[in-house]
């Protein structure tokens, strides 16, 4: 019968490899360790998401309208062309992992000419290969920030800001530009004989006095009472017309500050994961060229791996609800 | 049929040379600066958070001292009222994000966690020393948004008035964004640690009750954390950038960010609770002389309080425009807390019942959080009632219950940790009689300062004000006197414990006579914990340790006790199949 | 010898497993004896490259998928339409380009048990935020009215009213 601690003896036998740490007794317990961690590190970062996701979902729900009126702004085909790039970056990096796990067998590349024979193409090492692959990784992921970088260009320069600072100088579907005023933006005009004729009808305040709200930024206005073009569109929903709100009437709903407050927190700060990523394969790249990597240890590659596609989970998520509001 | 390794049975445990022990293993400033012991972190975390502790309640000395007169005695101007605010913001900010979220957990817990566990470190050397500098950064961003100009908000950064104030905000906010990383990375560190470096033998169910509450301290901090994290990074862009998630004066939410900061800081306060509690669960049975009570109920309602208490963060928000129904929901949720803290509570008091008793320092401590945190407990009770809390909301009714539970629980909890295992960490006994003596002060100042506070809250005085109401001075005045004579207190431990630093007797390697492992080695533990792998038994079984005068503690006597043997080897966690 | 061709990356079709000297079939998922009887002494499982190559190709699919079902109006379910390929999507990356599937149960658990708290987090409050709101935007709505007089009193092309909003009575409704 075996005690416990004669059973513990046994690792003592073992070699300890130059990447085992000291307390650990085996590279699985090491490797399972390690995983272990990274899984609760890639749940802090869900976690961390999951705020700007709970804003948006609050402000979504409570001002459909905004969303649907200012999705127009962005870029589809950008927003599609970073989902497909940072798709392909997850694939060379899951297959970066494969290599390194392989390590310095080969990799061959065949091309299968029917009954079982393969005409091969070539053979590289999985080592050299990984490396390889990692750079594709990177390469992919400058070209999604370089995407980006021309996207927040074209919103600068529209002064499509966040918050405070959101002042369009031009609007999708509208003829005409807005005048850019520097007024204080609190400011309230009151209407003026200029209201295009179909537009709906105005709130009023108590005493009967018609007015809307300038542009930027105002207080939190809900679908119920003030919002007059809502209160319209809903009529008309009700009424079982297909409306599109918004842009149509020429006349932007309240808050659309709030949907570029969402837009810039959220893709920025993916964006900042995404310059940690390549930095970290940058490192991950640089050992697996000493070739550091082998299937006994290859946790650095597999780990950033993981964080990697996180990252790409993200968008997966961010694309749709923020460019295809329909 | 081996039962017990030998060495494991001579006095001292099974390493001769005392000498040669994790504080003298190795010399020089870098050596601990650049340590990946875990032993080494967990002594620099507790360096710096009894020095917060001390700065922390200078601030509170001065909040009590200005409310010693209706009018104020130091804050006296209106335009002066503005400190009082600073005041009580950075005693609150402070103790909360740089004392109690780390004391027990991250001083205490690194230090002990591991060698009760059998490990010889935890899971991730490296990520906990950084953990611990991540920690020093956000101390020293706190501080110098105390010198930058002191956030006047209170410790909850409520917008709209955090993003308009002119004071640090950005920098106590961005420190306690630093902080969180800190305390998340700990954490994780802890979950992998108890998951996958368990010595061959401890079961989950033969852990110490202290692993299981940091444990699930540990899935709290993973869990919630992060939400702190965003919700404060979502402030310093709202006063940078003027974003208007939070602020309804850009069409934003202020109601959201009470949302976001409750999703955090109501799990925070089992964050600092829940180890204050697994360190009573090893204090009590020990100083009880007998095997805890409901081991299994124990374990379990810490990992119960940890989950429960994720949904009931709405309570915080009664009054504040909350829904009617979510407000019902959360608080028939915030009831059900109750049933996993009663559980601990009673099973404590299962222990001690008919156990001998020894009423030693750390007894004292666990005895007067016994006390305390039942009032604490039970006042939460009126608080998470939805009618009664809106008419107790933001009073000091408030503050006496939140004191009684974070004070009265996690400090003390603190305090009978930090002298249980005192002899372990530095290897000296400290003055019994002083600590005695000190424990009464705290306890009887303690009672002093906050029992009229209840009083108080529910005549009506709000919270978070410098003047008050003549009404109301006899209860402030002995609310102040009960302040001073804790102040006394701790000054006195801070005096003995420093005096056993240097003149105090040698520690035995199990002074209390625990069944916990790190007391089977010796004090203070060597560099690498455990020369053997130890041998795992229960870790309440008390009946074959003996007092042995010849080293002034307990030793194992194996002939005492039903030796303790696992008929089958059971394969090692991780590497099962090697 | 072999490793499992690249021929996706190049273009061709994912051809099927053929058997031979040249090409094993694909190993079984939890082997890592790829290499001619010398097994891999590795500590974690190896994807086969076949089943990265179809995930790639199906999460470009879906993508394009998605794109096309935001040109169809839904209603009401466009935003369940959208989730539900994203959901889609990222459940392949999770399996598979993160080895969920073969990894350690507890790792699933993790990440399944932080999907749940999120959804809590999320769900809690949207619940309360759409009762709250007719509270936050009643007080607002009074502040905005109050400057609205203030600027609009000596404005002359001030149009009759012709509706006034009706304020909203049933503050904290359940």
């Amino acid at each position: 019968m075996t005690t416990i601690a004669e059973g513990h003896e046994e690792p003592g036998h073992h070699e300890h490899p130059k990447f085992l740490a000291h307390h650990f007794d085996t590279p699985q317990q090491q490797f399972d360790s390690g995983k272990l961690g990274i899984w609760l590190f890639l749940t802090t970062e869900v976690l961390l998401f999951s705020g700007l996701f709970c804003a948006y979902s609050v402000y979504r729900s409570n001002h459909p309208e905004v969303f649907e009126y200012a999705h127009l702004y962005l870029n589809k085909i950008y927003g599609g062309l970073n989902t497909l790039v940072l798709i392909f970056s997850s694939f060379t990096m899951a297959w970066a992992v494969r290599c390194s796990q392989l390590g310095t067998a080969p990799a061959v590349f065949k091309i299968p000419l029917g009954k079982g024979r393969h005409k091969v193409l070539f053979s590289v090492s999985n080592q050299k290969l990984c490396v390889v692959l990692m750079g594709i990784t990177i390469v992919c992921g400058a070209i999604f920030m370089g995407i980006k970088g021309i996207e927040y260009n074209a919103k600068f320069k529209e002064a499509l800001y966040p918050g405070y600072y959101y002042n369009p100088t031009e609007r999708p579907g509208e003829v005409g530009k807005v005048e850019n005023t520097n007024e204080s933006p609190i400011a309230v005009k009151p209407i003026t004989a200029s209201a295009p004729a179909d537009a709906p009808p105005l709130a009023h305040d108590a005493n009967g006095i018609a007015f809307e709200e300038s542009r930027v930024p105002r207080a939190a206005i809900g679908p119920q009472g003030l919002n007059p073009q809502w209160e319209s569109t809903e009529a008309a929903r009700d009424a079982g017309e297909d409306i599109v709100t918004g842009h149509e009437v020429g006349n932007e709903p309240k808050n659309v500050q709030i949907f570029f407050s969402c837009y810039f927190l959220m893709t920025g700060l993916h964006g900042i994961h995404v310059l940690v990523g390549m930095s970290l394969i940058f490192w991950i790249l640089l050992r697996a060229r000493k070739g550091e990597f082998g299937p006994e240890y290859y946790s650095p590659v597999d780990f950033v791996g993981l964080y990697w596609h996180v990252v790409d989970l993200v968008w997966i998520f961010l694309f749709p609800l923020l460019y295809l509001i329909s | 049929m081996t039962t017990i390794t030998p060495d494991l049975a001579q006095p001292g445990g099974p390493f001769d040379t005392p000498a040669d022990n994790y504080l003298t293993h190795t010399h020089g400033f870098w050596s601990w600066a650049l340590t990946l012991d875990h032993k080494r972190i967990g002594v620099m975390y507790l360096t710096a958070t009894l020095f917060f502790f001390f700065v922390a309640g200078v601030f509170a000395m001065i909040i009590r001292t200005q409310l010693l007169e209706p009018n104020g005695v130091i804050f006296t101007t209106e335009e002066s009222y503005v400190h009082y605010n600073q005041m009580f913001t950075l005693h609150g900010a402070i103790m909360i994000f740089l004392v109690l979220i780390p004391a027990v957990p991250a001083a205490l817990g690194n230090f002990v966690l591991p060698i009760m566990l059998g490990a010889k470190d935890v899971a991730f050397p490296r990520l906990n020393l950084f953990s611990f500098y991540l920690y020093v950064t956000g101390a020293i961003l706190a501080i110098l948004s105390i010198i930058l100009g002191a956030v006047d908000t209170g410790w909850t950064f409520y917008t709209p008035y955090s993003a308009q104030t002119d004071t640090a905000v950005c920098w106590m906010v961005g420190g306690i964004f630093v902080l969180g990383f800190s305390s998340i990375l700990t954490g994780m560190n802890f979950i992998v640690t108890i998951h996958k470096l368990r010595p061959p033998g401890m079961t989950w169910f033969r852990m110490p009750l202290f692993l299981w509450s940091t444990y699930a301290t540990s899935i709290i901090q993973v869990l919630a954390t992060p939400v702190l994290g965003i919700t404060l990074l979502l402030l310093i862009m709202e006063r940078v950038l003027r974003i208007g998630i939070f602020n309804s004066e850009y069409g934003g939410d202020p109601v959201l960010f009470q949302h976001f900061f409750w999703f955090y800081s109501h799990p925070a306060v089992y964050i600092m609770i829940l180890p204050a509690m697994g360190v009573m669960s090893e204090v009590v049975p020990t100083f009880s002389r007998k095997h805890i009570f409901g081991y299994r109920f124990v374990a379990l309602s810490s990992l119960g309080i940890a989950i429960i208490g994720f949904l009931v963060w709405g309570h915080h928000m009664f009054p504040n425009g909350q829904s009617t129904m979510l407000a019902t929901i959360f608080s028939f949720l915030t009831m059900l807390v109750a049933i996993p803290s009663a559980i601990k509570v009673w099973n404590w008091l299962a222990t001690m019942y008919k156990g001998s008793l020894w009423l030693q320092t750390p007894m004292c401590y666990a005895l007067s959080f016994l006390f305390n945190f039942t009032i604490g407990g039970l006042t939460g009770i009126f608080l998470g009632a939805l009618s009664v809390d809106v008419h107790l909301h933001d009073t000091y009714f408030v503050i006496a219950h939140f004191h009684y539970v974070m004070f009265g629980g996690t400090l003390l909890g603190f305090m009978a940790g930090l002298h249980y295992w005192w002899p372990k960490i530095t290897g000296r006994m400290y003055n019994e009689t002083l600590g005695k003596i000190a424990c009464g002060l705290v306890f009887i100042g303690f009672n002093t300062t906050f029992l009229p506070q209840f009083v108080m809250g529910s005549h009506g005085m709000p919270r978070r004000y410098a003047t008050y109401l003549p009404y109301f001075q006899p209860y402030h005045v002995m609310s102040t006197i009960g302040a001073y004579i804790q102040f006394v207190g701790f000054a006195l431990t801070a005096a003995y414990l420093i005096h056993s630093l240097f003149k105090g007797e040698k520690a035995p390697a199990n002074p209390w006579g625990s069944a916990t492992l790190e007391w089977a080695c010796t004090s203070p533990p060597p560099h690498d914990n455990f020369k053997h792998p130890p041998h795992v038994g229960d870790p309440y079984d008390h009946s074959n340790l003996v007092w042995d005068d010849s080293v002034q503690g307990y030793v194992r006597d194996n002939r005492l006790a039903e030796p303790y043997t696992t008929t089958t080897a059971i394969p090692h966690q991780a590497g099962g199949h090697h | 010898m072999t490793d499992i061709p690249s021929n996706a990356a190049m273009g061709h079709p994912v051809p099927p497993p053929v058997p031979g000297d040249f090409a094993p079939a694909t190993p079984p998922a939890h082997s890592n004896e790829e290499f001619g009887g010398h097994p891999v002494h590795g500590v974690g499982h190896i994807v086969p490259f076949r089943v990265l190559a179809t995930i790639f190709i199906c999460l470009v699919c879906l993508t394009i998928l998605t794109y096309l079902a935001s040109l169809v109006n839904f209603g009401e379910m466009n935003l369940v339409v959208a989730l539900a390929i994203a959901v889609i999507k990222s459940s392949l990356v999770i399996l598979y380009f993160m080895h969920l599937r073969w990894d350690k149960p507890f790792n699933s658990i993790v990440f399944v048990g932080c999907l749940i708290f999120v959804a809590l987090f999320i769900s809690l409050t949207m619940l309360d935020s759409h009762q709250y709101h007719s509270t936050v935007w009643n007080q607002q709505a009074e502040k905005v009215k109050h400057r609205v007089l203030l600027t609009a009193e000596n404005e002359p092309g001030a149009q009759a009213p012709t509706s006034v909003p009706p304020a909203n009575p049933d503050v904290n409704r359940p």
